[in-house]
């Protein structure tokens, strides 16, 4: 019941399945801070871009930057929210040196984007058990200040770079509608790969530019979801009592922290203990959460509207242009990549086409594929898989000469008419595969000749044989294999595989790729006199 | 004289629709009697929140819970019974006007956020629109023939418009080399 990891309850198997929600928070890719006109930065020396606001001087103001707005509207586009025209900014207070006003601001009440959803599907990652797809619903996105860069030196002395401080964040904020641990990780995963693709996201998990928080709570057997029963949280009901585990920084700290915290409270109700709400931790590598503060220990937040920030309107125009010019999402290049013609890739195929490079890779390969569907005929093009062909090449035969040579991706380093070129020698057996597959290295490795040339100089082009030859060839092979052929001659029907047979052995015998096997068995056919 | 400057300020508050502005308006088509009976008659007396004499549903304070309070905000016990009796009093004003405040019903009414103009013309006038944006689309670009991807340039530098123009670390009491140095036991 918990994929193996959990003894379900004996007797009564009263504990049912968790509830997930997880609250994304991602830098926004933008050229300067959410409130002050000083510069967002990555690596830069500590603390050279930061303005007065930013540091809370007394007497300054906050003056939103509309332009932080443009990747937030993207990714609220991309995950299906509703953007409000009006939206207002809070303060979140706690007192800590990462964030010098003692306060974040934030969207509490009113936040820019609502009412959205991501759809999770198996090459996603989800968990077997959730089917062919899973809809996660999000609450909202909601817009907000980084903290400062704070890095422990010795055990009490903490060295603060300002230059982080309130770089623009978005907060995105799932339903608790996911049930499993592998579920989450891949929502989350998902998530990065949404932001990436509309350019939105200024650093992935593994570089820090995104964070998550799983609030993690196990649902009783016997009490539905939404039966208005049990903890309510974002309007769904009949949960239990949930504990949030905060600050994870990967996608398997997500798996398995939420995979800890579901055992851990499975163990206590089991026992007949009580879940307390709390939060808590999770060190990566570890096996278990640990609690960080406990019900009493909760910090009040104190949420207040931010008097000194004007609400935020924003304009119709602004969201129909941004819609308009969006990239394409993920899921419809893989759409368009395994479901169109003449692509027709696996799922594998289309997510690592789209995966490398940045896009470079999927660019490319869709040049050579309008290439090869402007030089092929119609009828050809109607009998040949090449969006498919031309994904081995690119992936498999390119992509292994840049692995081997551990160089990185380079689209010049062999065009895409160029390989178009060798793919097309292959689709019309003008060359075989593995000279194909030699020509391309010899291309890779710097041979300025075009294929074309290359095949003409080098004599590569496979040399078609004829009928004469075909007919010496069949007479010789039916000669060595006699007792075959007495079988044939017996029963022509069942004999037809020993046909195939007497092929294979002449396409063993002759040059590679010169032996057309449909006409060596129509010669066959015709020498023993069989239909 | 008053009526004047009620239409000054009726010329900027009635066309908006603050639903402040609609309540009154139900009960009367003339604004001004409305405005003038809402401010004629005053309903309370800044007197009431510090009268001793009047009656409070705030409980009573007892000497214990006072020391009590005294303890937990890390100040003195009262020297003698004076004092204890003088410092029951104030507390006893404070929570006079503490529940003077809580006693306004402010069932359905919006919080005050700030004074600002909230008409449909400053709405329209703080939107964000495209055209505002246009330079931030202008210094992005569009790469790739077949599969358009967005990129931020990245050589783009802000314009910081002086906002980078000082040292942060001149008025760090603590540094080490270009940090802030704070203590923080765990």
């Amino acid at each position: 019941m918990f994929g193996g990891l959990i003894t379900p309850h004996a007797q009564s198997g009263k504990l049912s399945t968790s509830a997930t929600e997880v609250e994304v928070h991602a830098e926004l890719n933008t050229a300067k801070k959410l409130f002050s006109e000083a510069a967002t930065s990555v690596n830069e020396p500590p603390n050279s871009h930061v303005a007065l606001f930013d540091l809370a001087f007394p007497g300054t103001q906050p003056h939103f930057q509309g332009a932080t707005l443009i990747p937030a509207i993207r990714a609220a586009i991309a995950f299906n929210c509703q953007i409000q025209r009006s939206s207002t900014f809070d303060r979140k207070h706690y007192f800590y040196q990462d964030q010098p006003a003692g306060y974040q601001i934030t969207q509490y009440y009113e936040p820019f984007a609502k009412d959205g959803h991501i759809v999770l599907y198996p090459h996603d990652g989800i968990a077997p058990e959730d089917g062919n797809s899973v809809t996660v619903g999000i609450k909202q996105i909601q817009m907000e200040q980084d903290t400062a860069k704070t890095i422990l030196q010795g055990n009490d002395t903490y060295l603060l770079d300002f230059n982080r401080v309130s770089h623009p964040l978005i907060e995105i904020i799932t339903l608790p509608q996911i049930h499993s641990p592998a579920t989450a990780a891949a929502c989350v995963r998902k998530i990065q790969s949404i932001l990436e693709s509309i350019n939105a996201l200024n650093a992935g998990m593994e570089l820090g530019g995104m964070r998550a928080d799983v609030n993690v709570s196990i649902r009783k057997r016997g009490t539905e979801v939404d039966s208005g029963t049990g903890h309510q949280y974002h309007g769904v009901s009949g949960l239990g009592q949930r504990t949030e585990i905060k600050n994870l920084s990967s996608f398997k700290a997500v798996e398995d922290s939420i995979i800890a915290e579901r055992n851990r409270q499975i163990q206590i109700l089991e026992s007949g203990g009580v879940i307390e709400g709390e939060t808590r931790g999770w060190t990566i590598g570890g096996t278990e959460t640990r609690s960080l503060r406990g019900k009493e220990g909760e910090i009040d937040y104190r949420y207040m509207p931010d008097p000194d920030i004007a609400p935020v309107i924003i304009g119709e125009d602004l969201v129909e242009h941004i819609h308009a010019t969006m990239p394409l999402l993920p899921d419809d290049a893989f759409s368009l990549l395994t479901l169109k013609t003449p692509y027709g890739l696996s799922i594998k195929d289309a997510k690592t086409v789209h995966n490398l490079d940045e896009g470079e890779r999927l660019d490319y390969y869709m040049e050579v594929v309008q290439t090869l569907e402007s030089e092929l005929s119609d009828s050809e093009r109607a009998s040949m898989p090449y969006g498919r062909t031309a994904g081995n090449w690119l992936l498999h035969e390119l992509g292994g000469l840049f692995s081997q040579s551990e160089e990185p991706w380079d689209a010049s380093r062999v065009r895409p008419d160029t390989l178009a070129s060798v793919i097309l020698n292959v689709l019309r057996k003008r060359v075989t595969g593995k000279t194909a597959k030699q020509l391309l290295a010899n291309l890779f490795h710097g041979d300025s000749r075009t294929a074309e040339e290359i095949i003409e100089q080098d004599n590569l082009a496979v040399k078609p044989m004829s009928d004469e030859e075909y007919h010496a060839m069949v007479k010789t092979v039916l000669d060595n294999n006699q007792d075959t052929v007495r079988v044939i001659l017996r029963d022509p029907q069942a004999g037809k595989s020993k046909v195939m047979w007497l092929v294979g052995q002449m396409i063993r015998g002759a040059e590679e790729g010169r032996v057309d096997a449909q006409k060596a068995a129509g010669i066959v056919r015709e020498q023993l006199n069989i239909p | 004289m008053r009526h004047q400057a009620f239409r000054s300020i009726r010329a900027r508050i009635v066309p908006r629709s603050s639903y402040s502005v609609l309540h009154l308006r139900e009960y009367s088509g003339n604004e001004y009697d409305v405005i003038d009976k809402a401010l004629g008659e005053p309903s309370w007396s800044a007197q009431d929140l510090l009268s001793s004499g009047v009656s409070t549903t705030a409980d009573e304070i007892t000497p214990t819970q006072l020391r009590k309070l005294l303890r937990l905000s890390a100040l003195p016990p009262p020297k003698d019974q004076d004092e204890e009796s003088r410092l029951l009093g104030t507390l006893a004003s404070q929570l006079h006007f503490v529940q003077a405040i809580r006693n306004v019903d402010t069932i359905g009414v919006r919080p005050l956020r700030s004074l600002r103009d909230e008409s449909d013309e400053a709405g329209a006038a703080a939107e964000i629109t495209k055209d505002s944006l246009q330079e931030n689309f202008d210094s992005e670009e569009r790469i790739g023939k077949h599969y358009v991807r967005i990129r931020r340039r990245p050589s783009t530098l802000a314009e910081t418009k002086e906002a980078e123009d000082w040292d942060p670390l001149q008025c760090a009491t603590r540094k080490s080399n270009r940090f802030f140095v704070v203590n923080g036991a765990k």
